[in-house]
């Protein structure tokens, strides 16, 4: 009786063995891929509805008087983002008005055209920062792209993607690096690196440059497909010890970067 | 049949209410995994061969949103099962709270560590493009999630219990 049990239990594991290796295979040859399409296809507006459902319920206080306080909250934040997208314009004009008469023109003869993507979960991957989005190849999305908020925020870009959903990395995650410039008088330039998921920071300024607080952080456009000019931040505080090559800035990104719904993501 | 239909729905469910619910709105380790619950409940209800199949299906199902190599979150949810399946039949051989509890908790423990193990090793064979090892309050995240994971479990146990007569204590006898 013993050994039968064992012998079951051994052909039982055998068998899972053999359903594990030929999951593996038949996603790898791609025969898997029109039952996770489908997959994906029903859960997704399901997942919509939970997703916004824990954005309302993660986002909301407990007290009648903070919901106000959190309203107002998020409309001085709609208000401070607009201003620095607004004032990186401005400095722009005043600094390198025939950088921006360029590109004016680049906008004019290469228009940006966006894809409206919503988040509607997150990989299950405690150390990284990736966010799930409910468009893939099938609406032209490809990897490297950038994820932007409103008119201009930088808050990701693809990593991976799927027919029809694809997956956002965060800026603020550790794996997230992109080069850009701090819009001062010497367009101070360094790489903006992830901490952890919590923070920005912005890294290799040279030691040269001359940065201030709650000066704006925008992209460098180094980067293949990230065009120049898109808001990632504000210096929040400096970290210039002398015997250092480079300083550090911490940056503070002008919106909650985990409380996301709607993005829009630069096809090109 | 309607068991099954039953199961399978709520593997679904389990699936969407982490990745869409509770995971988005976390950095590092989530407070809670309801898949480790749901695999507790199924490790306390389940024969071992239907008990590997649903473990099979809910570690697949995570495979459509996850970046690691395909099969991975199969192996670590089948992993799971087994250490719990072996805890249930050799250490807490009792079928009341306190090994439900236990087990939530040591679930929680061993699906985390299987996953930084799996990260871990996919980063030094350069298997991924990102880095997933790297998990802010790593230690006191698990030893939280574990936590919840008990006290949630504590809970499901008692609502269970007033709402069937299937949790009442039974003692498992080694035949």
């Amino acid at each position: 009786m013993r050994q039968k049990i064992f012998n079951l239990r051994i052909n039982v594991l055998f068998l899972i063995l053999v359903a594990i290796v030929l999951l593996v295979f038949l996603h790898s040859v791609g025969f898997l891929r029109p039952v996770e399409n489908a997959v994906f296809y029903v859960l997704r507006p399901i997942e919509k509805i939970t997703y916004n459902a824990g954005l309302r319920f993660f986002a909301s206080e407990n007290i009648k008087s903070a919901v106000e306080l959190g309203r107002n909250n998020q409309d001085l934040q709609n208000q401070l983002s607009n201003a620095l997208i607004e004032n990186a314009r401005l400095h722009s004009l005043m600094t390198k008005s025939e950088v921006l008469q360029q590109e004016v023109e680049y906008l004019k003869s290469n228009n940006y055209e966006f894809q409206a993507a919503q988040i509607i979960g997150k990989s299950p991957h405690p150390g990284t920062q990736l966010y799930i989005l409910d468009r893939g190849t099938n609406d032209g999305i490809a990897v490297g792209m950038p994820v932007v908020y409103k008119d201009g925020i930088l808050v990701g870009k693809i990593v991976e993607v799927g027919d029809n959903d694809s997956n956002m990395i965060l800026i603020t995650d550790s794996n997230s690096s992109i080069g850009a410039y701090v819009q001062n008088a010497t367009n101070s330039p360094g790489v903006v690196v992830g901490k952890l998921g919590l923070s920005l920071e912005m890294q290799l300024i040279p030691q040269s440059e001359e940065i201030l607080t709650d000066q704006i952080v925008v992209s460098s456009g180094i980067e293949e497909n990230i065009p120049e000019g898109l808001v990632i931040g504000q210096v929040s505080s400096i970290s210039n010890q002398t015997e250092e090559l480079f300083q550090t800035a911490s940056i503070q990104p002008p919106v909650t970067l985990d409380r996301l719904q709607i993005v829009s993501i630069i096809i090109r | 049949m309607s068991k099954n239909i039953l199961i399978a729905i709520v593997i679904f469910a389990v699936l969407i209410i982490q990745i869409s619910f509770i995971e988005p709105f976390v950095v590092g380790i989530a407070p809670i995994s309801i898949v480790v619950l749901f695999l507790t409940l199924l490790v306390f209800r389940l024969e071992l061969i239907p008990l590997l199949w649903w473990s099979f299906l809910t570690g697949a199902l995570h495979e459509i949103y996850s970046i690691m190599p395909f099969g991975t979150f199969t192996i670590i949810t089948i992993l799971t099962t087994i250490v719990l399946y072996y805890l249930l039949k050799n250490l807490l051989t009792n079928k009341s709270l306190f090994p439900f509890v236990l087990m939530a908790i040591a679930g929680s423990i061993i699906y985390n560590l299987l996953f930084l193990a799996a990260s871990v090793l996919f980063y030094y064979t350069n298997s991924l493009t990102i880095t997933t090892y790297q998990i802010p309050h790593l230690w006191s995240g698990i030893l939280i999630q574990a936590g919840v994971n008990g006290m949630s479990a504590l809970i499901l146990f008692l609502l269970l219990r007033s709402l069937t007569k299937r949790f009442q204590n039974q003692f498992l006898v080694r035949k």
